[in-house]
Protein backbone atom coordinates (compact mmCIF):
# COMPACT_ATOMS: atom_id res chain seq x y z
CA UNK A 1 0.00 0.00 0.00
CA UNK A 2 1.36 3.43 -0.97
CA UNK A 3 1.93 6.12 1.62
CA UNK A 4 0.87 9.59 0.53
CA UNK A 5 2.53 12.70 1.95
CA UNK A 6 0.88 16.07 2.52
CA UNK A 7 2.04 19.35 4.06
CA UNK A 8 -0.51 21.42 5.96
CA UNK A 9 0.03 24.96 7.18
CA UNK A 10 -2.19 26.92 9.54
CA UNK A 11 -1.92 30.55 10.60
CA UNK A 12 -4.20 32.19 13.12
CA UNK A 13 -4.34 34.72 15.92
CA UNK A 14 -7.03 33.07 18.05
CA UNK A 15 -4.92 30.11 19.10
CA UNK A 16 -6.58 28.69 22.22
CA UNK A 17 -7.41 25.03 21.53
CA UNK A 18 -6.29 25.20 17.90
CA UNK A 19 -3.74 22.37 18.19
CA UNK A 20 -6.24 20.07 19.91
CA UNK A 21 -8.95 20.88 17.34
CA UNK A 22 -6.62 20.45 14.37
CA UNK A 23 -5.06 17.19 15.50
CA UNK A 24 -8.54 15.79 16.27
CA UNK A 25 -9.42 16.21 12.59
CA UNK A 26 -6.15 14.50 11.63
CA UNK A 27 -6.75 11.65 14.07
CA UNK A 28 -10.41 11.17 13.08
CA UNK A 29 -9.40 10.92 9.41
CA UNK A 30 -6.61 8.40 9.96
CA UNK A 31 -3.65 10.67 9.30
CA UNK A 32 -0.24 10.06 10.84
CA UNK A 33 1.75 13.06 11.97
CA UNK A 34 5.22 12.52 10.49
CA UNK A 35 6.70 15.86 11.47
CA UNK A 36 5.48 19.18 12.79
CA UNK A 37 6.61 22.61 13.88
CA UNK A 38 4.42 25.18 15.61
CA UNK A 39 5.37 28.50 17.08
CA UNK A 40 4.01 31.87 18.09
CA UNK A 41 5.40 34.65 15.89
CA UNK A 42 4.51 38.15 17.13
CA UNK A 43 1.16 36.87 18.45
CA UNK A 44 0.42 34.84 15.32
CA UNK A 45 0.32 31.12 15.92
CA UNK A 46 1.60 29.13 12.94
CA UNK A 47 1.66 25.39 12.52
CA UNK A 48 3.14 23.21 9.81
CA UNK A 49 2.39 19.50 9.72
CA UNK A 50 3.79 16.82 7.44
CA UNK A 51 1.15 14.11 7.47
CA UNK A 52 0.75 10.73 5.83
CA UNK A 53 -2.17 8.56 4.86
CA UNK A 54 -2.63 5.39 2.85
CA UNK A 55 -5.54 7.08 1.10
CA UNK A 56 -4.86 9.25 -1.91
CA UNK A 57 -6.70 12.52 -1.17
CA UNK A 58 -7.01 15.59 -3.35
CA UNK A 59 -5.80 18.81 -1.73
CA UNK A 60 -9.33 20.24 -1.67
CA UNK A 61 -10.68 17.11 0.07
CA UNK A 62 -8.22 17.67 2.92
CA UNK A 63 -9.06 21.37 3.05
CA UNK A 64 -12.73 20.50 3.43
CA UNK A 65 -11.97 18.35 6.49
CA UNK A 66 -10.81 21.50 8.29
CA UNK A 67 -13.68 23.79 7.30
CA UNK A 68 -14.73 24.19 10.94
CA UNK A 69 -11.23 25.13 12.13
CA UNK A 70 -10.91 28.91 12.49
CA UNK A 71 -7.59 29.36 10.78
CA UNK A 72 -6.05 30.30 7.46
CA UNK A 73 -4.97 27.02 5.96
CA UNK A 74 -3.08 25.65 2.96
CA UNK A 75 -2.53 22.07 1.76
CA UNK A 76 0.29 20.82 -0.39
CA UNK A 77 0.38 17.28 -1.73
CA UNK A 78 3.75 15.66 -2.48
CA UNK A 79 4.24 13.48 -5.56
CA UNK A 80 6.72 11.35 -3.63
CA UNK A 81 8.19 11.04 -0.14
CA UNK A 82 9.98 14.31 0.69
CA UNK A 83 13.73 13.76 0.95
CA UNK A 84 15.99 14.87 3.75
CA UNK A 85 19.25 16.37 2.49
CA UNK A 86 22.44 14.75 3.67
CA UNK A 87 25.55 16.80 4.26
CA UNK A 88 27.81 18.60 6.69
CA UNK A 89 25.89 20.91 9.01
CA UNK A 90 26.97 24.34 10.25
CA UNK A 91 25.33 26.72 12.70
CA UNK A 92 25.51 30.39 11.81
CA UNK A 93 24.50 33.38 13.89
CA UNK A 94 24.35 36.90 12.52
CA UNK A 95 23.54 39.99 14.55
CA UNK A 96 23.73 43.73 14.32
CA UNK A 97 21.77 46.97 14.49
CA UNK A 98 18.35 46.38 12.98
CA UNK A 99 18.02 47.39 9.36
CA UNK A 100 16.34 46.10 6.22
CA UNK A 101 18.09 43.50 4.06
CA UNK A 102 20.10 41.44 6.58
CA UNK A 103 18.30 38.16 5.87
CA UNK A 104 18.39 38.70 2.12
CA UNK A 105 22.09 39.57 2.04
CA UNK A 106 23.12 36.51 4.03
CA UNK A 107 20.77 34.01 2.41
CA UNK A 108 21.70 35.23 -1.08
CA UNK A 109 25.35 34.41 -0.31
CA UNK A 110 24.33 31.00 1.05
CA UNK A 111 22.35 30.24 -2.11
CA UNK A 112 25.24 31.35 -4.29
CA UNK A 113 27.42 28.76 -2.53
CA UNK A 114 24.86 25.94 -2.81
CA UNK A 115 24.21 25.74 0.93
CA UNK A 116 20.82 24.49 2.05
CA UNK A 117 19.06 26.22 4.92
CA UNK A 118 17.80 23.61 7.41
CA UNK A 119 16.49 26.06 10.00
CA UNK A 120 16.24 29.83 10.20
CA UNK A 121 15.00 31.97 13.06
CA UNK A 122 15.10 35.71 13.51
CA UNK A 123 14.48 37.93 16.50
CA UNK A 124 14.54 41.64 17.16
CA UNK A 125 15.46 42.75 20.65
CA UNK A 126 13.43 45.55 22.22
CA UNK A 127 14.72 48.81 23.64
CA UNK A 128 15.68 52.05 21.97
CA UNK A 129 18.59 50.49 20.01
CA UNK A 130 17.02 47.52 18.26
CA UNK A 131 19.31 44.58 17.52
CA UNK A 132 18.48 42.04 14.83
CA UNK A 133 19.55 38.46 15.50
CA UNK A 134 19.40 35.66 12.95
CA UNK A 135 20.24 32.05 13.70
CA UNK A 136 20.58 29.49 10.94
CA UNK A 137 21.55 25.91 10.46
CA UNK A 138 22.79 25.13 6.96
CA UNK A 139 23.93 21.98 5.20
CA UNK A 140 26.76 21.75 2.68
CA UNK A 141 27.31 18.75 0.39
CA UNK A 142 30.84 18.37 1.74
CA UNK A 143 33.64 20.24 3.52
CA UNK A 144 35.63 20.93 0.33
CA UNK A 145 34.87 24.63 -0.11
CA UNK A 146 34.17 25.55 3.48
CA UNK A 147 36.93 28.16 3.71
CA UNK A 148 35.80 29.83 0.49
CA UNK A 149 32.12 30.18 1.39
CA UNK A 150 32.86 31.08 5.00
CA UNK A 151 35.16 33.91 3.94
CA UNK A 152 32.57 35.12 1.42
CA UNK A 153 29.89 35.06 4.11
CA UNK A 154 32.10 36.97 6.57
CA UNK A 155 32.76 39.59 3.88
CA UNK A 156 29.03 39.96 3.23
CA UNK A 157 28.32 40.26 6.97
CA UNK A 158 30.96 42.99 7.27
CA UNK A 159 29.49 44.90 4.31
CA UNK A 160 26.11 45.10 6.05
CA UNK A 161 27.80 45.95 9.35
CA UNK A 162 26.83 42.79 11.23
CA UNK A 163 28.74 40.25 13.30
CA UNK A 164 28.79 36.63 12.15
CA UNK A 165 29.76 33.36 13.82
CA UNK A 166 30.04 30.13 11.87
CA UNK A 167 30.53 26.82 13.62
CA UNK A 168 30.64 23.31 12.21
CA UNK A 169 28.28 21.02 14.09
CA UNK A 170 30.25 18.03 15.31
CA UNK A 171 28.28 14.80 15.21
CA UNK A 172 29.20 12.07 17.66
CA UNK A 173 28.02 8.48 17.52
CA UNK A 174 28.06 7.42 21.16
CA UNK B 1 32.24 -13.65 22.57
CA UNK B 2 28.60 -12.83 23.10
CA UNK B 3 26.75 -10.23 21.15
CA UNK B 4 23.74 -8.83 22.95
CA UNK B 5 20.70 -7.05 21.62
CA UNK B 6 20.94 -3.28 22.08
CA UNK B 7 17.70 -2.14 23.71
CA UNK B 8 15.93 0.75 22.08
CA UNK B 9 13.69 3.37 23.60
CA UNK B 10 10.79 3.05 24.60
CA UNK B 11 12.11 -0.06 26.39
CA UNK B 12 11.50 0.76 30.05
CA UNK B 13 14.89 -0.60 31.23
CA UNK B 14 16.58 2.40 29.60
CA UNK B 15 14.72 4.74 31.97
CA UNK B 16 15.66 2.93 35.18
CA UNK B 17 18.55 3.50 37.60
CA UNK B 18 21.33 0.91 37.48
CA UNK B 19 22.71 -0.63 40.70
CA UNK B 20 26.25 -0.24 42.04
CA UNK B 21 28.59 -3.16 41.43
CA UNK B 22 30.00 -4.37 44.76
CA UNK B 23 32.22 -7.26 43.69
CA UNK B 24 33.80 -8.67 40.57
CA UNK B 25 31.65 -11.75 40.08
CA UNK B 26 31.65 -14.03 37.03
CA UNK B 27 28.38 -12.37 36.03
CA UNK B 28 30.01 -8.91 36.10
CA UNK B 29 32.98 -10.20 34.06
CA UNK B 30 30.59 -11.63 31.48
CA UNK B 31 28.67 -8.35 31.25
CA UNK B 32 31.96 -6.50 30.65
CA UNK B 33 32.88 -8.92 27.86
CA UNK B 34 29.40 -8.66 26.31
CA UNK B 35 29.54 -4.86 26.42
CA UNK B 36 32.89 -4.85 24.66
CA UNK B 37 31.77 -7.35 22.01
CA UNK B 38 28.47 -5.59 21.38
CA UNK B 39 30.08 -2.14 21.20
CA UNK B 40 32.71 -3.24 18.69
CA UNK B 41 30.23 -5.22 16.62
CA UNK B 42 28.09 -2.11 16.14
CA UNK B 43 30.92 -0.66 14.05
CA UNK B 44 30.04 3.00 14.56
CA UNK B 45 29.75 2.98 18.35
CA UNK B 46 32.36 4.45 20.70
CA UNK B 47 30.75 3.44 23.99
CA UNK B 48 27.99 1.41 25.60
CA UNK B 49 26.38 1.17 29.03
CA UNK B 50 25.12 -2.01 30.70
CA UNK B 51 21.43 -0.94 30.73
CA UNK B 52 21.59 -0.78 26.93
CA UNK B 53 22.00 -4.57 26.90
CA UNK B 54 19.38 -5.03 29.61
CA UNK B 55 21.73 -5.21 32.62
CA UNK B 56 20.89 -2.71 35.35
CA UNK B 57 24.44 -2.51 36.68
CA UNK B 58 26.74 0.49 36.75
CA UNK B 59 29.20 -0.57 34.08
CA UNK B 60 30.22 1.20 30.89
CA UNK B 61 32.81 0.46 28.25
CA UNK B 62 34.23 3.20 26.06
CA UNK B 63 36.85 3.62 23.37
CA UNK B 64 37.28 7.23 22.27
CA UNK B 65 40.01 6.17 19.81
CA UNK B 66 37.24 4.71 17.60
CA UNK B 67 36.35 8.32 16.73
CA UNK B 68 39.04 9.17 14.18
CA UNK B 69 38.77 12.89 14.98
CA UNK B 70 39.57 12.29 18.66
CA UNK B 71 43.35 12.65 18.84
CA UNK B 72 43.86 12.61 22.59
CA UNK B 73 42.21 9.72 24.42
CA UNK B 74 42.81 6.80 26.75
CA UNK B 75 41.68 4.07 24.34
CA UNK B 76 39.49 1.21 25.49
CA UNK B 77 38.34 1.49 29.09
CA UNK B 78 35.99 -0.33 31.40
CA UNK B 79 34.42 1.87 34.06
CA UNK B 80 32.54 0.33 36.96
CA UNK B 81 30.48 2.63 39.21
CA UNK B 82 31.70 5.75 37.37
CA UNK B 83 31.00 9.04 39.07
CA UNK B 84 31.75 12.47 37.69
CA UNK B 85 33.25 14.31 40.61
CA UNK B 86 34.32 17.54 38.90
CA UNK B 87 33.34 19.29 35.72
CA UNK B 88 34.05 22.59 34.03
CA UNK B 89 33.28 24.45 30.81
CA UNK B 90 30.55 23.67 28.35
CA UNK B 91 30.53 22.31 24.83
CA UNK B 92 27.62 21.57 22.52
CA UNK B 93 27.69 18.73 20.03
CA UNK B 94 25.16 16.63 18.17
CA UNK B 95 24.81 13.19 19.67
CA UNK B 96 23.50 9.94 18.30
CA UNK B 97 22.80 6.82 20.36
CA UNK B 98 22.22 3.17 19.49
CA UNK B 99 19.24 3.15 21.87
CA UNK B 100 17.57 6.13 20.17
CA UNK B 101 18.30 5.24 16.55
CA UNK B 102 15.80 7.53 14.83
CA UNK B 103 17.03 10.85 16.23
CA UNK B 104 20.11 12.92 16.86
CA UNK B 105 20.20 15.89 19.22
CA UNK B 106 22.21 18.92 20.23
CA UNK B 107 23.37 18.41 23.79
CA UNK B 108 25.43 20.75 25.96
CA UNK B 109 27.80 18.97 28.33
CA UNK B 110 30.85 19.75 30.44
CA UNK B 111 33.98 20.25 28.35
CA UNK B 112 36.29 18.85 31.00
CA UNK B 113 35.54 16.25 33.67
CA UNK B 114 37.16 14.30 36.45
CA UNK B 115 35.63 10.85 36.85
CA UNK B 116 36.23 8.31 39.59
CA UNK B 117 35.59 4.67 38.73
CA UNK B 118 36.68 1.09 39.31
CA UNK B 119 38.44 -0.67 36.46
CA UNK B 120 37.85 -4.25 35.29
CA UNK B 121 39.99 -5.50 38.21
CA UNK B 122 37.94 -3.44 40.71
CA UNK B 123 40.88 -1.10 41.24
CA UNK B 124 39.78 2.45 42.00
CA UNK B 125 40.96 5.10 39.54
CA UNK B 126 40.48 8.75 38.83
CA UNK B 127 40.64 10.07 35.28
CA UNK B 128 40.77 13.65 34.07
CA UNK B 129 39.76 14.12 30.47
CA UNK B 130 38.23 16.60 28.08
CA UNK B 131 36.75 16.99 24.63
CA UNK B 132 35.14 14.02 22.93
CA UNK B 133 36.20 11.50 25.58
CA UNK B 134 34.57 13.64 28.30
CA UNK B 135 31.35 13.88 26.27
CA UNK B 136 31.41 10.12 25.71
CA UNK B 137 31.79 9.35 29.43
CA UNK B 138 28.97 11.78 30.33
CA UNK B 139 26.69 10.23 27.70
CA UNK B 140 27.35 6.68 28.91
CA UNK B 141 27.10 7.47 32.64
CA UNK B 142 23.75 9.13 31.92
CA UNK B 143 22.51 5.68 30.82
CA UNK B 144 23.29 4.39 34.34
CA UNK B 145 20.85 6.94 35.74
CA UNK B 146 18.05 6.30 33.26
CA UNK B 147 18.92 9.40 31.25
CA UNK B 148 18.98 9.53 27.46
CA UNK B 149 20.36 12.36 25.37
CA UNK B 150 16.80 13.36 24.50
CA UNK B 151 16.31 14.20 28.20
CA UNK B 152 19.09 16.77 27.87
CA UNK B 153 17.90 18.45 24.69
CA UNK B 154 16.89 21.98 25.62
CA UNK B 155 14.64 22.86 22.72
CA UNK B 156 12.77 20.06 20.99
CA UNK B 157 12.17 22.43 18.08
CA UNK B 158 15.75 23.42 17.36
CA UNK B 159 17.83 20.70 18.99
CA UNK B 160 16.21 17.40 18.07
CA UNK B 161 16.67 15.99 14.58
CA UNK B 162 15.27 13.04 12.73
CA UNK B 163 18.22 10.89 11.77
CA UNK B 164 19.02 10.81 8.08
CA UNK B 165 20.40 7.29 8.06
CA UNK B 166 21.69 4.76 10.51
Amino acid sequence: MDTHYYALSFVNTDSKGIVADTTKVLFDNGFNLADSSSTLLQGVFSMIFIITNDKDYKEQEIKDMFKNIRSHMEVFKFDKKPEIKEGIHYSISVYGADKAGIVHAITKELAKNNLNIIDLQTKITGGSQKVYIMMLEVAADNENNENIWQEALKKTAKEINTQINIKKIEFYEL
Amino acid sequence: MALREVLKYPNDILKQDAADVTELTEEVKQIIQDLKDTMLDAGHSTGIAAPQIGELKKIITIDASLNKKCKENHGFMVMINPEIIEHSGTVTSREGCMSVPDFTGNVTRAEKIVVSYFDENMQQNVLETNGFEAILIQHETDHLNGMLFIDRVISKRTDLFRRKKY
